[in-house]
């Protein structure tokens, strides 16, 4: 999967799109707070069902911005995931893309730009 | 503390408060407050002992919330940072709550014209023991820990108001009002976090 990651974006389509996904956004915020957690708790936190979790898991995992380890817990499988430094390097400048974003909104354009 | 954004500081706070809704320390508290009591009323000779008994039990009931809360709310790390700062946070209150037991006894036994500088030995180490609440409620943003604490000062009067002389009678009241607040907690968390299965 191919990321790029702007620092000042010029337009919207630069924004990183794995992470722009509510869904994903959410999961990722979580994971920046702690260490690690596993499929339970995050799920838990962020209301979203086992389904939709398994699938943005794994786009965010193949994207290594998640990393993953299943393990055994008094005998149960749990399965646990934390930021890679990829990951953590990506929301903290998804943070300032929508900042420079949301900061240009108020920008008047440019006659000489406007069609 | 940890070094987040305001928003993600914001997020973290609410996180980790979730991991404390469940109430089962309050009951433990609660419980140890309400024996301490009756046997500083009733057999304060054994006194010692059933607070070793308390203190050896928390290590256990840790081990044993932890197993209750990752089948309920699952398994999370917090940051280093952050258990550091709880480290801190218990350790102090540890050593202060343990520094006020072993004040407790000396004190019990003396008479309130031996300090009349104070209103009483008993209410003395009981509104210590509010200080720590509040010191603890004001550190973790934990709204109910100040309600203990001002459960605890309003009990630390009790002696006054039913002439008892006994510092058991405050921890008793507070602890049962400890042990209400927990059971409408887990109660709720339970409700709130139903067992789950393996995911």
């Amino acid at each position: 999967m191919s990321r790029h990651h702007p620092q000042t974006p010029q337009s919207p389509a630069e924004i990183d799109r794995l992470i722009h996904e509510p869904a994903r956004l959410i999961i990722m915020a979580t994971l920046y707070v702690v260490d690690e957690a596993d499929f339970v708790y995050l799920a838990q936190q962020t209301g979203l069902t086992a389904g939709n979790m398994n699938s943005h898991m794994a786009r965010l995992v193949d994207g290594e911005y998640v990393a993953v380890e299943k393990t055994f817990a008094a005998n149960r499988p749990r399965t646990v995931y934390r930021l890679t430094e990829e990951g953590r390097t990506a929301i903290q400048e998804y943070r300032q893309q929508v900042g420079n974003l949301l900061a240009t909104i108020g920008t008047p354009i440019p006659s000489s730009t406007r069609p | 503390m940890v070094a987040n954004p305001p928003e993600l500081k914001e997020l973290e706070q609410r996180n980790y408060k979730a991991t404390h809704s469940d109430g089962v320390i309050d009951i433990f508290v609660g419980i140890s407050m309400v024996i301490i009591g009756v046997t500083w009323i009733v057999i304060p000779n054994v006194l010692s002992g059933v607070t070793a008994g308390v203190a050896i039990s928390i290590s256990p009931m840790l081990a044993w919330r932890r197993r209750f809360m990752e089948g309920r709310t699952g398994y999370v790390m917090f940051t280093e940072p952050r258990r550091l700062w709880e480290r801190r946070i218990y350790t102090t209150a540890a050593v202060l709550f343990g520094g006020f037991m072993l004040l407790a006894r000396p004190l019990g036994s003396l008479q309130p014209e031996d300090i009349d500088w104070m209103v009483g030995p008993d209410s003395l180490v009981v509104w210590l023991v509010a200080a720590v609440l509040l010191l603890l409620g004001v550190q973790t943003k934990l709204t109910r820990l100040l309600v203990y604490s001002l459960v605890l000062t309003a009990a630390g009067a009790v002696p006054f108001v039913i002439s008892a002389e006994s510092f058991g009678w405050p921890l008793l009241i507070s602890g049962a009002v400890i042990v209400a607040f927990g059971s409408a907690l887990i109660r709720q968390f339970v409700i709130r976090h139903p067992r789950i299965g393996t995911l």
